[in-house]
């Protein structure tokens, strides 16, 4: 599937999703698996944003773009660093506190695909894949 | 762009696709050892550092 089509998938999925509850794993498991994506999230976005310095560098985009681009990556990066600190404190926290954390996550959660997808939409619209 | 930086989103937007139903189906420290607690917050903790700051800081 092409990436802007799996972008527009991963949404879908995402609003399926987050009505739903999935029983019977750990949490351990679970923790692990949010942190394994969290880490793989940052590392496509550290992708999209060498790949587009690399553009500039090789004046293959115009300033215009790069600002455009500067724009959705910021939107990106504060979404993922709120994410992050939010998670952090849902691992730690217990009771109402931990309920709370858990609910921002899940806020935060809901954001931060469309986020990624602009940055990742915009990067992918630049330039063709090479063959 | 070249396949291997295709691939890298690729393999992102699948993990975004994992992360989904994994945070949303809570993410508790409750029955872990310590150890395993320090590790994750340890693991976001450089996850967020490591990301690239946007232009003009």
């Amino acid at each position: 599937m092409k990436p802007r089509l799996r972008v527009g998938a991963v949404l879908m999925a995402l609003l399926l999703m987050a009505g739903c509850a999935q029983f019977g794993a750990t949490n351990t498991t679970k923790t692990n698996t949010a942190v394994t994506s969290f880490e793989a999230v940052g590392t496509t976005l550290t992708t999209l944003y060498n790949q587009e310095a690399a553009m500039v560098k090789a004046n293959q985009i115009t300033a215009a773009q790069d600002a455009q681009f500067q724009g959705l990556y910021r939107n990106a990066y504060n979404g993922y660093q709120a994410l992050g600190a939010a998670m952090q404190t849902a691992i730690t926290a217990t009771g109402t506190n931990q309920a709370n954390a858990q609910a921002q996550v899940n806020t935060l959660m809901a954001e931060l695909p469309g986020l990624v997808a602009a940055v990742s939409n915009f990067v992918l619209g630049l330039v063709p894949v090479k063959q | 762009m070249d396949p291997v930086t295709l691939a890298l989103i690729e393999a992102g937007i699948t993990a975004l696709e994992q992360l989904v139903p994994a945070i949303v189906n809570q993410i508790s420290a409750a029955g872990m050892d310590p150890d395993t607690v320090a590790s994750y917050q340890s693991r976001i903790q450089t996850a967020m550092a490591s990301l690239p700051k946007p232009a003009g800081g």
